[in-house]
C-alpha cells in the first residue's frame, strides 16, 4: 500500500509540475499514469515538436520540457506508479481516498488531483467482427513480456514505429513473426524499416504488404488470421497470436464512473480553487472545463498553484496559511 | 462563402456554409460546427480523430504531408479516400466537397 498526501492522476506536464506547487506546501504526492512514461501527450504523441508559448521559453521541444520538468521536481521526490491506469475510487470515513489501478496496486491518499489531460491512452483496436472474443486469447495489443511469444506464431499488423520494432525484436524470440501492413512502403524509422526488409529478404520473417485483417478464426483460442490483400485472394495464416499495434487513442476512461460532473469529455470544476464537485478531488489541465477554459498548458501551471493553496488549506483548516516565494526561500526539499 | 457537406459518425447528414481561408482548417470548421470530432491533439496530426473520407471533390486537395500520412498509416479503419480533417486548408476550391466522419477507429 502507498500512502501519499496527493495521488496525482496522470504525469503529464501539468500533472508533473503539481508536485512542485504542491512541494512548496510539503505536500508529498505520489503519480499514476497508464502510459509506461512521464510526459503524457508530449512524449507519447509529439516528443520532437516544438512549443513555442510556455513563459520563458522562446521554443522548447516537448521532450525537453518534460526532462526539465522532472529535473524542477526531484527536489520533492515523487513516486511514481506507470504503466498502470486508475480504475477505483474509493472515498474512506476520514475523508480520504483509495484508489486501485489496473495491476492491483493500491494508494491512499489525502487527496486526489486529476491531471489526465486527454485521458487514459488505450489501444486503437482493428474493426474485425469477433475481436473482443480472442482478446487474451491470442490478440494482445501490447507487447507486455516478449517471452510469452517464444516458439509461437505470431501476426503483427500495422505500420508503425512500434509494430516495425517489435517485428524485429519478435523475429529472434517467435518461431514465425508475419507483418501485415497495408500499404506497400513504410514510414517508420529508417533503420528499422531496412532491419524488417533484411529479415523478410532472409526468410525469417514474412512480410505481407497491401493487405488488411479481414478475418479472425479458431475456438477457444485463435488458430488463424486472415487477410485480405489488394487485387489477390484472401491469404489465411496459422497463428497462436495477433498483435495490431495501431497506436494509442486517449478515453476517458473509469474516472467517468467516480460521481464528478463531467460536460462531454471534461470535469467540471470551481475556478475559485479548481475543485470538483468531490470534497477532496480537484482537476487540472486539459481534462477539467469550466467557463473561458483554454486547453494550454502554461493555464495548466497555473491551475495547479492555485489548487495546490487550496489542497493545503482544506487539509489545514484551522492554519493562517502565507505564500513564500522560492526567490526568498528556495526550494526546500523533503 | 462555400458549402461543404458532412456526414457525422452517427449517419446524419449536414452541409455548412465557410468563409474560405487558408488560415482555419476543415478541423476546426468541423469542431466549431459541433460535429463529432474530438480533434484531441489539437490540430498536428497526431492523433487521428479527425480522420474523414472525402467522397466527393478530392482531387483539389493538396498531397498529404508526412507526418498526415504517417498518422493515417497507424489507422485501422483507413481507407484510400482517407484524409485527416486537420491538415486540411479551407480554400475556395473546397466548395461542394462531400466528407464523412471517421474518428481514429478507437
Amino acid at each position: 500500500m502507498i500512502e501519499t498526501d496527493i495521488c496525482i492522476i496522470g504525469a503529464g506536464p501539468v500533472g508533473l509540475f503539481a508536485v512542485f506547487e504542491a512541494g512548496l506546501w510539503k505536500l508529498r504526492c505520489h503519480l499514476v499514469d497508464a502510459l509506461p512514461q512521464v510526459g503524457g501527450q508530449l512524449t507519447e504523441v509529439y516528443p520532437h515538436k516544438p512549443i513555442y508559448d510556455i513563459p520563458g521559453y522562446p521554443s522548447v521541444l516537448a521532450g525537453e520540457l518534460i526532462k526539465n520538468l522532472e529535473e524542477q521536481i526531484a527536489p520533492f521526490k515523487p513516486t511514481y506508479t506507470l504503466g498502470e491506469s486508475m480504475e477505483s475510487l474509493t472515498q474512506l470515513e476520514d475523508g480520504g481516498f483509495e484508489l486501485i489501478t489496473s495491476e492491483g496496486t493500491r494508494v491512499q491518499s489525502k487527496v486526489v488531483v486529476i491531471a489526465g489531460g486527454l485521458g487514459v491512452f488505450e489501444p486503437r483496436k482493428p474493426a474485425l467482427e469477433n475481436l473482443e472474443k480472442f482478446e487474451r486469447k491470442g490478440v494482445d495489443y501490447m507487447v507486455k513480456d516478449p517471452e510469452k511469444y517464444r516458439d509461437k506464431r505470431v501476426v503483427i499488423a500495422g505500420g508503425g514505429d512500434s509494430a516495425l520494432d517489435w517485428t524485429v525484436f519478435l523475429a529472434d524470440v517467435a518461431s514465425e513473426v508475419t507483418m501485415v501492413h497495408r500499404r506497400d512502403k513504410f514510414r517508420g524509422a529508417l533503420d528499422t524499416v531496412s532491419k524488417v526488409e533484411a529479415l523478410a529478404a532472409e526468410g525469417r520473417i514474412k512480410l505481407v504488404l497491401n493487405s488488411q485483417l479481414h478475418a479472425l478464426h479458431g475456438g477457444e483460442q485463435l488458430e488463424q488470421v486472415e487477410l485480405t490483400q489488394k487485387g489477390s485472394d484472401n491469404v489465411t495464416v496459422d497463428a497462436d497470436y495477433l498483435i495490431p499495434l495501431f497506436g494509442l487513442s486517449p478515453k476517458l476512461g473509469p474516472i467517468a464512473n467516480w460521481g464528478l460532473n463531467i460536460d462531454k469529455r471534461a470535469v467540471e470544476v470551481d475556478t475559485r480553487d479548481y475543485s470538483t464537485n468531490v470534497p477532496g478531488i480537484y482537476a487540472i489541465g486539459d481534462i477539467n472545463t469550466y467557463p473561458g477554459k483554454l486547453k494550454l498548458i502554461l493555464c495548466g501551471f497555473h491551475e495547479a498553484a492555485i489548487m495546490a493553496h487550496s489542497v493545503y488549506q482544506y487539509l489545514n483548516p484551522n492554519e493562517k496559511t502565507t505564500l513564500k516565494y522560492t526567490t526568498v526561500n528556495g526550494v526546500g526539499g523533503f | 462563402m462555400i458549402k461543404i457537406h458532412v456526414t457525422d459518425t452517427d449517419g446524419s447528414e449536414r452541409s455548412i456554409d465557410v468563409k474560405p481561408s487558408r488560415n482555419i482548417s476543415l478541423m476546426e470548421v468541423l469542431t466549431r460546427e459541433n460535429f463529432d470530432v474530438p480533434a484531441i491533439c489539437g490540430g498536428m496530426a497526431g492523433c487521428g480523430t479527425c480522420h474523414i473520407a472525402v467522397l466527393e471533390g478530392a482531387e483539389v486537395l493538396e498531397a498529404p504531408e508526412n507526418d498526415e500520412e504517417f498518422m493515417l498509416d497507424s489507422l485501422p479503419n483507413y481507407d484510400d479516400d482517407s484524409r485527416l480533417s486537420c491538415q486540411i486548408p479551407v480554400t475556395k476550391e473546397l466548395d461542394g466537397m462531400k466528407v464523412r466522419i471517421k474518428g481514429d477507429g478507437a
